[in-house]
């Protein structure tokens, strides 16, 4: 009866002003999914059970609720039907005791009912007692108590009798009468069915009444019994067990010799958000290792020992304090439970399944050893788990080259997955992706495909990010290889099911066209279906904004943009002296750079910024642009045409210098870029002047090309010349 | 001499006079003694899901006008964005005075954030229409320094609460309540901050529990002099317990860390002298919380008002 209480102060702690300033500490949500290889069956628990989560989030209380509110409705409704031997439908006691109002309307229409008198004089009482019993009201409740007790008194039904006595202790309750509660139980116990449903709701009503009596000893061990044995109401045990000091915590374990219900003690304990399962396990080795309660909250520190493993691995490579402390506290807590693990006698399937477990959550090397003994340990439902461990042992002996050894894991892959439910075949397939991933140093097309499969990253728009960079050679092998094996089967699949048609014809075309193979990139370009690349800007035009991009242009498809770049090149190879269409040439190279007026002509995936983080070298990479500039330079031979290529060059050199982040401090994450902020104007302006290359470059510009009008043009204009 | 004494008569009664208050902020008033707390917080909302509203009871009646304070967790703003929400609070609040409490200014107390800065600020201005009182909100520290790009409420007045600065998880965090140092780095743009401050300072301890190199969880009220046999002290504030057991109904496990975090007036007195500096005098200083005020002599709390 305390639980919304409890509950009320679960959430007054979670929100309470101290902690919502800068930080709130709840318990991790735990994933079913993922690389999940564990399972409650293992530890011979209901899959729904909803108790055996370390977890304090609000999802997880109120999916507690929800399965107890859901089988005491089930069984409560199951008794009524009973009761009037199958004359009501489920439906029907449904409808009269759950619906809203739905008590008052049925106390009228029974008020007068000459089959079902004693149920009649009930259903009124029910009705009469319901604002008390609903804290809605404490209005002539001494009276409403004295009516309940004649009734009671009076009745003849055992049902009925049972039911008025829970109502009557209820009223008790709610009216602050809780010595009340406890008498009237034990003088009527013989009334109590042991095996129905309302005992275990007068049992939970006694527990209440001795904690509000101050007897913890009494209240703890009913709430203890509760929570292992009831079948609609466990979550009282669970939310209202409670000590509140030493005294009633040692009383509470000498009033029993039974190891195992002291073990169910440390159990609860261990399940308040302020205990620590890690002693309370460590507690119930010393006193009952083979107890089922050991093995349970085994379980349920393992689910949370790899939550905390995969918040790690989603965040690895993070350097603030918050990341290491998370690794040292999951590292900590690890070595804790193997040292319990290790402590018991010996091993149980379960336990030692946990210890190879977080092995295979740190993808180290299995031992051989423990697995035979561990296959000896298992149960023929515990047998899949073996043969999964001995799946991943294969796995980790896995090197790069071995490309038959890899043929055979596949091929034991096949039978595996269809002995685990959809979510772990899931698991077992991302795990494998994982592991692959890590046997190749370079990035490889299939380390790419694998990596995002594994991290259940695959999806469109993901895809065409990782492959940003890729090889276009490699990724047109990757997609024409004739055969493959059952698992790259089922990687490639699942890969080309979140690709839209004309995907793959786009992704070779851009990246050839990155490459600057033009004559590929046209082949695949022009079979995507519907094109859908567009400049709004001239790639062939250079303007005096670094970007080129000037209004009012005329648009450019990808695959015309291609086509000019290709018409340009066979211009060339006619006449290599002409120094306009070289002009033109590096313009388009220039042009489909990152830092050109049509980026996506040659990138899948542009970032508005150029980081660290997601560097695409070739992106960036200006020399092919220099290399034609330079030649449209040495065949000029108009002054102004020659200070408008040399404008060019020297935006190059400008990007060059800059875009060399690596070289920058660890803080800057961007390129900088002419603005507001740490990385603004004055930062450009420092990295620029520092460049002794960069600042010879416009040095010589202004000397050579000061008397063209371009670059009277071009100094009055471009920012920078305003600081050199 | 006259003269002399004359400008100080003059000089004291032009001085600002700094009123000191409390807030009162358990989950059921209940008052017995003649003076009773300004500030009381009425509301606690949340949102996981739904809604959840807890409703400050009352055991006793204020005595005087107050000022209801209502907690909103900021997470909620990033739910729960209707427009309906100003009214829905002001009714209940209406509701809950009803016969109970009088008041001519609400406060509110949330820690915003940019990404609620424009829900809350909407909020704001509609219970401000609703309810046609004074409206006053808590301004944390690095509100006031980023105040162009947090914003600055569209209220009547701000309470700049001076306390719970540091990050509550970082092991290295020297006295969460209070870090004097710390605070001092945010002792900027007090001067083109726009509205009208007090001051809110606290009179609190507590106790951050580490376990596993990881902090989980506080206990609230404690102080070095509350601390057992059982506790080995280490570096400053920072003790280990040596021994599993209950501490002030808390369930502390051998090898567990504490972290006391009190504050002391002299602490106080710092903090009042750096801001000083920086800050105009505030008409008040409001106390986090009435519960703790005995730990503090009156006339100790009453140098603080020396601006």
């Amino acid at each position: 009866m305390k639980l919304l209480f409890g509950l009320s102060l679960l959430l007054t702690l979670s929100i309470s002003k101290i902690l919502a300033c800068t930080a709130s500490y709840q318990q991790m949500y735990i994933k079913d999914e993922y690389y999940n290889f564990i399972d409650s069956s293992m530890v011979n628990l209901n899959r729904n059970n909803p108790l055996y989560k370390l977890s304090n989030s609000q999802r997880v209380h109120q999916e507690r609720f929800d399965y107890f509110a859901k089988r005491k409705k089930d069984a409560n409704i199951k008794a009524w039907v009973d009761y009037f031997q199958g004359e009501l439908s489920e439906e029907e006691i449904h409808a009269m005791f759950y619906k809203k109002d739905a008590i008052k309307e049925h106390a009228e229409y029974y008020q007068n009912s000459s089959k079902y008198p004693n149920f009649a004089k009930y259903i009124n009482f029910l009705d009469l007692q319901n604002d008390i019993a609903q804290n809605r009201s404490q209005k002539d409740s001494q009276k409403i108590i004295d009516q309940g007790l004649k009734l009671f008194y009076e009745e003849e039904q055992p049902f009925l009798k049972e039911r008025y006595l829970y109502l009557l202790m209820r009223l008790y309750h709610h009216t602050g009468q809780y010595y009340n509660v406890e008498e009237i139980y034990v003088n009527n116990v013989l009334t109590v069915n042991p095996k129905g449903v309302v005992t275990e709701w007068i049992d939970a009503l006694r527990a209440g009444a001795f904690q509000h009596r101050k007897e913890a000893v009494k209240a703890n061990q009913l709430y203890g019994k509760i929570f292992q044995y009831h079948k609609t109401n466990a979550y009282y045990g669970y939310y209202d067990f409670k000590i509140n000091n030493d005294h009633e915590w040692n009383a509470l374990l000498k009033s029993t010799e039974n190891n195992q219900t002291k073990a169910v003690y440390h159990f609860l304990r261990a399940l308040k958000w302020e205990g620590e399962a890690l002693y309370e396990l460590e507690a119930i080795a010393k006193i009952a290792p083979e107890s089922i309660w050991f093995e349970r909250l085994a379980y349920m520190i393992l689910q949370e020992l790899q939550h905390k493993r995969y918040d790690i691995m989603v965040h690895s490579g993070k350097k603030g304090k918050d990341f290491k402390s998370k690794v040292k506290n999951y590292k900590l807590k690890k070595e804790y439970y193997l040292k319990i693990i290790n402590s018991v006698k010996s091993h149980t399937f379960f336990t030692l399944y946990s210890k190879l477990y977080l092995n295979v959550l740190e993808y180290n090397s299995l031992k051989r050893k423990e697995l035979v003994q561990l296959a000896s340990l298992a149960n023929y439902q515990q047998e899949p788990y073996v043969d999964l461990l001995n799946y991943i042992y294969g796995l980790h002996q896995l090197s790069i080259n071995s490309a038959s050894e890899q043929f055979i894991l596949y091929t034991q892959l096949k039978p595996l997955l269809p002995k685990f439910p959809e979510t772990k075949q899931a698991s077992i397939l991302r795990y494998t992706a994982l592991q692959l991933s890590t046997l190749s140093e370079t990035d490889t097309i299939q380390k790419t495909i694998n990596k995002l499969f594994a991290q259940n990253q695959n999806y469109r728009r993901t895809i065409l990010k990782a492959l940003n960079c890729a090889n276009a050679t490699d990724f047109q092998a990757y997609i024409e290889k004739e055969k493959r094996a059952f698992f790259e089967e089922k990687i490639f699949k699942k890969t080309m099911s979140n690709l839209r048609r004309g995907d793959i014809a786009k992704i070779l075309g851009t990246l050839y066209l990155q490459e600057n193979n033009f004559q590929n990139a046209q082949l695949y370009i022009r079979q995507v279906p519907k094109e859908n690349v567009f400049s709004r800007y001239n790639p062939f035009n250079a303007t005096i904004s670094s970007n080129n991009r000037t209004q009012g242009q005329t648009p450019y498809s990808q695959r015309k943009f291609v086509e000019t770049m290709l018409r340009l090149e066979s211009v060339l190879a006619q006449n290599p002296h002409s120094a306009r269409d070289y002009f033109l040439y590096a313009n388009g190279l220039y042009n489909k750079s990152w830092f050109g007026n049509f980026p996506m002509a040659s990138m899948l995936y542009r970032s508005p910024v150029i980081a660290k983080n997601e560097y695409l070298p070739k992106t960036v990479d200006l020399s092919e642009a220099q290399k034609y500039y330079e030649k449209a330079l040495q065949y000029a031979d108009d002054e102004e045409f020659k200070a408008k290529i040399a404008y060019q060059l020297l935006k190059i050199k400008f990007n060059n210098t800059l875009s060399n982040i690596y070289k920058y401090n660890e803080e800057t994450f961007y390129m900088p870029s002419f603005g507001k902020g740490e990385n603004g104007t004055q930062k450009v302006i420092e990295i620029l002047k520092n460049s002794k290359d960069f600042t010879e470059a416009i040095r010589d510009f202004k000397v050579i090309y000061d008397h063209t009008d371009f670059a009277e043009e071009v100094i009055e204009n471009c920012i920078t010349f305003r600081y050199f | 001499m006259l003269l002399a004494t004359m400008g100080l008569y003059l000089y004291e009664s032009n001085k600002i006079k700094t009123a000191q208050h409390f807030y009162y902020w358990k989950q059921n008033y209940n008052v017995q003694s003649e003076q009773h707390p300004k500030y009381i917080k009425v509301l606690d909302i949340a949102y996981a899901n739904k809604l959840i509203i807890h409703k400050t009871t009352f055991s006793t009646q204020p005595n005087q006008k107050i000022i209801p304070v209502i907690y909103i967790d900021n997470p909620l703003f990033k739910q729960h964005q209707e427009e309906a929400f100003a009214q829905k609070v002001y009714l209940i609040l209406q509701e809950m005075a009803d016969g109970k409490f009088d008041f001519d200014e609400v406060q509110i107390d949330c820690d915003w954030t940019e990404s609620t800065q424009k829900v809350y600020f909407d909020f704001l201005k509609r219970f401000k229409a609703l309810s046609q009182k004074k409206i006053s909100t808590t301004i944390r520290l690095h509100q006031i320094k980023y105040h162009k790009r947090t914003g600055v409420p569209p209220v009547d007045k701000g309470v700049l609460m001076y306390y719970n600065m540091a990050n509550f998880k970082d092991l290295e965090t020297k006295n969460y309540i209070l870090d004097i140092e710390l605070a001092k780095k945010y002792h900027h743009s007090f001067d083109t901050y726009p509205l009208p401050l007090d001051l809110a300072l606290p009179l609190y301890a507590q106790a951050t529990i580490i376990r596993f190199e990881s902090v989980v969880g506080i206990i609230e009220g404690v102080r070095h002099k509350d601390l057992n046999q059982h506790f080995k002290a280490l570096k400053e504030n920072h003790y280990e317990v040596t021994k599993t057991h209950y501490f002030k109904q808390r369930l502390l496990y051998e090898g567990d860390r504490i972290r006391v975090d009190e504050v002391s007036i002299e602490d106080l007195q710092e903090a009042i002298q750096n801001l000083k500096e920086v800050m105009k005098q505030p008409q008040e200083i409001i106390f986090y919380r009435w519960g703790n005020r005995k730990e503090y002599s009156k006339r100790e709390l009453e140098t603080l008002n020396h601006w």
